[in-house]
């Protein structure tokens, strides 16, 4: 397997998970560990805002565009002629997620 | 931290993305399937698989034949240097090692870090798919590159003699135990595990931890027959072992000793007797890595 990031990976920041994570004195396989099911908690929600967003007609060509090619930056061009706003409401929905993930790493 | 404390954060967090996966599925069930049917799944969507192309033997024309986006620089270089070492005798590899971790080696000993501690890690993990780190379960050693010396044999069971170990007899016996005693309350409670635990043993300095005097207890259990790789930085020669004794004292000027087996397998048994190593910790939980020398091949 190799490791690919979404389109949408340089709008999930995730320095301040790390920091908690380190607070905690977790060894590098943990941390490595709960920062995937972080990513993944992103991934499912940003996925979830853009198909709730994406005219039912774009779905199909999207959905293709993204199952070869899950990291192609085209991806974010062609949803804001379709979505307004969509970076920033990906950004604003990273932020709120981030501070869930941090609420549960209290 | 405890382990149970990341237990107990690794059930959060989960409970979070479940709870949004759910919710995924429920809204767009549909668009789930159509991305499953082109083979990408939910929640694992950072991973591509190219398994059908290592396991088919790449070539390094196939590599670069692959599409750009197929060819994340540092996936990229994994493979080459799969490919790479594929054609390489094990002596070839241990050196090609030796100076890979030569370029990310601090220059005076002591704890490995920043990035160069995963870089470190990461790479034995890639080439001997051996989980190893510096820091495991919250715990580390004050050092992680250091010296390491030859001590003796450690006696196994109450009447144990040098005559009785099959090697290395030219090591000695300690006239003391380990600090965690005998191996077996006697020679007929010896299992095969046991023997090979002193048969590679290494003796690490616990007693320096700053928390060691109040935290004893906890730590002497964690550290007891705790698994480690132990690697020679001068020839890339890995072995195996655990931690059955602590020491050496700070004043020898050595941060590890080595049992006389784990010592001929990382070539530093002769003249001196003593080298540079890195001491990982192995993640094994499952007591799948056997102990003693790695080979590459």
């Amino acid at each position: 397997m190799m490791k690919v990031k979404p389109f949408w990976d340089n709008l999930v920041e995730i320095r301040e998970i790390r920091i908690k994570l380190d607070e905690h004195g977790l060894g590098r396989r943990e941390k490595k560990k709960l920062l995937k099911v972080a990513y993944q908690t992103f991934d499912i929600r940003i996925m979830e805002i853009i198909l709730t967003h994406l005219p039912e007609e774009k779905k199909q060509n999207f959905l293709n565009t993204f199952s070869r090619k899950p990291h192609q930056a085209e991806l974010m061009a062609s949803l804001k002629e379709d979505i307004a706003d969509i970076e920033e409401k990906i950004s604003a929905l990273a932020k709120e997620v981030k501070k869930e993930i941090l609420d549960q790493l209290e | 931290m405890k382990k149970k404390d990341f237990k107990h954060l690794h059930q959060k967090v989960n409970k979070l993305q479940k709870k949004a996966l759910k919710n995924l599925e429920e809204k767009h069930g549909q668009a789930l399937r159509h991305l499953e049917k082109k083979g990408l799944s939910f929640p694992e969507i950072r991973k591509f698989s190219l398994s059908f192309l290592i396991g088919a033997g790449l070539t390094a024309a196939v590599l670069m034949a692959l599409p750009e986006h197929l060819q994340p620089k540092v996936i990229a270089k994994q493979v080459q240097e799969r490919v790479h070492l594929k054609f390489m005798a094990e002596e070839e590899i241990k050196k090609f090692m030796a100076e890979k971790v030569a370029d990310l080696l601090p220059g005076a000993i002591g704890k490995i870090t920043g990035a160069d501690r995963d870089k470190i890690c990461q790479l034995f993990e890639r080439i001997l798919k051996v989980d190893v780190c510096f820091n495991l379960e919250g715990k580390e050693l004050n050092f992680s590159f250091g010296w390491i010396g030859y001590e003796q044999h450690l006696k196994r069971y109450p009447g144990d003699t040098l005559s009785q170990h099959d090697e290395e007899q030219v090591a000695g016996i300690a006239p003391g135990l380990g600090a965690w005693g005998y191996f077996a309350p006697s020679k007929e409670e010896m299992t095969e595990e046991l023997y090979q635990m002193e048969k590679y043993y290494v003796a690490v300095q616990t007693m320096y931890l700053p928390e060691w005097y109040t935290q004893t207890k906890e730590l002497s259990q964690w550290y007891k027959h705790r698994k480690v790789m132990v690697v020679n930085t001068e020839t890339g020669q890995a072995c195996v072992a655990v931690v059955a004794d602590a020491g050496p004292a700070s004043w020898t000027g050595k941060q590890f000793g080595g049992s006389p087996e784990v010592m001929k397998e990382l070539d530093l048994h002769l003249g001196p007797r003593k080298g540079k190593v890195l001491l990982f910790f192995v993640d094994d939980p499952d007591n799948k890595v056997p102990l003693g020398p790695i080979r590459y091949n």
